[in-house]
């Protein structure tokens, strides 16, 4: 602090320590500002005319309106409104988004889609969502012309035999019946 | 601390602690103009800022009564504009997963199609460069240049010494006087 005052028949008052270095900084940091904006710049906001004029009468609706609700919640005349938990919208709403996306995201991106492009699991899927009814002898009918001609059983391994047996046939009917 | 007051504000205090609506009205014509343009320069919409001008006028009558007379009634409502536009705006932007910074961003780059702004260019230059500064230097900024807000007043709403607030308009202004010569 400085109390450099020559005169001592006068009341000595202190400065902050730097205040003439930090004051002439600042009123030039000042200055610089208003230049490239104009000594009296706004913040280039407005409002809608009359709107000061009608806000208090919009205040006093508001609370005279949230006042008498809560008077009616507390006397049970207004049955509470139950919310969906949020993790359960929130899961919903992320869910349906997804499912959205995915089905954009392929319907966009995936090319005129063929025969050979389906893996076997999707047709056998279809074929049994769908319930088609087709036979073996159907689907045979479907394929090309000549397409099992060179095909004999030995192209036919054990393990795919035994798990055709595994997977299609109940054993306790073999067993049983 | 008990704050000095004139006979009529205290008056109009005792009023507003009755639940007199009529003082509230008294109340609001005399200071929702000021609250307007302290909240509107900080969440920058009309629209908002009349969301969160009424709810502060809501929170006020309401809480008029723990009012304890330690500061001025002015910058107690201040007070309170602060917070609500401080909530409303982190909860904007966290709804859409952006900063409070990156959220007044994407609102200042509208409001050059905003209706309720008439500003040339260098004014949306100087809300771009206010932008960039960090939240309580903005605050402080905006209250002191545009509100002309004094230090003790502002001292009493952000409870923040006189010396830290006159060091951080400081800083401010050279940050955003520097923002402007160089964009």
């Amino acid at each position: 602090m400085k109390t450099n005052n020559p005169h001592s028949d006068k009341p000595k008052f202190s400065i902050p320590k730097d205040y003439f270095e930090t004051l002439g900084e600042q009123v030039k940091a000042q200055i610089d500002l208003e230049e490239l904006l104009g000594a009296d710049a706004k913040s280039g906001f407005t409002s809608p005319e009359g709107y000061f004029e009608a806000l208090p009468e919009v205040v006093m609706r508001k609370l005279s309106q949230a006042s008498k609700l809560e008077g009616l919640v507390e006397n049970n005349k207004v049955p509470k409104v139950i919310r969906l938990k949020r993790p359960a919208l929130f899961t919903a709403i992320t869910s349906a988004a997804a499912v959205a996306l995915i089905a954009f995201a392929t319907l966009w991106n995936t090319p005129e889609p063929s025969l050979e492009q389906l893996e076997v699991a999707t047709i056998e899927n279809y074929l049994l969502e769908n319930d088609t009814d087709y036979s073996a002898y159907d689907l045979a009918e479907l394929l090309p012309e000549g397409s099992l001609d060179n095909m004999t059983i030995t192209d036919i391994t054990d393990d795919a035999v035994l798990d055709y047996l595994d997977e299609s046939i109940d054993i306790d009917d073999i067993y049983f019946n | 601390m008990q704050a000095i007051k004139t006979t009529q504000e205290q008056d109009l205090i005792r009023r507003l602690k009755e639940g007199s609506q009529s003082a509230f009205k008294e109340l609001l014509d005399a200071h929702q103009e000021r609250l307007y343009w302290h909240i509107r320069n900080m969440v920058k919409s009309h629209d908002d800022t009349d969301d969160v001008l009424q709810n502060v006028c809501i929170k006020i009558f309401r809480s008029i009564k723990n009012f304890k007379g330690d500061s001025q009634l002015y910058t107690w409502m201040y007070r309170i504009a602060t917070n609500e536009s401080i909530t409303f705006l982190n909860k904007q932007a966290k709804l859409r997963n952006r900063t409070v910074q990156e959220y007044q961003e994407d609102i200042i780059g509208k409001l050059e199609s905003d209706v309720y702004f008439d500003g040339d260019e260098i004014q949306l230059k100087l809300q771009k460069a206010i932008a960039t500064l960090p939240p309580k230097q903005q605050q402080i900024f905006q209250m002191k240049y545009f509100q002309d807000i004094t230090y003790d007043a502002m001292s009493e709403i952000l409870t923040t010494s006189t010396g830290g607030l006159k060091s951080s308009y400081h800083i401010a202004v050279k940050k955003v006087t520097e923002y402007l010569k160089t964009h």
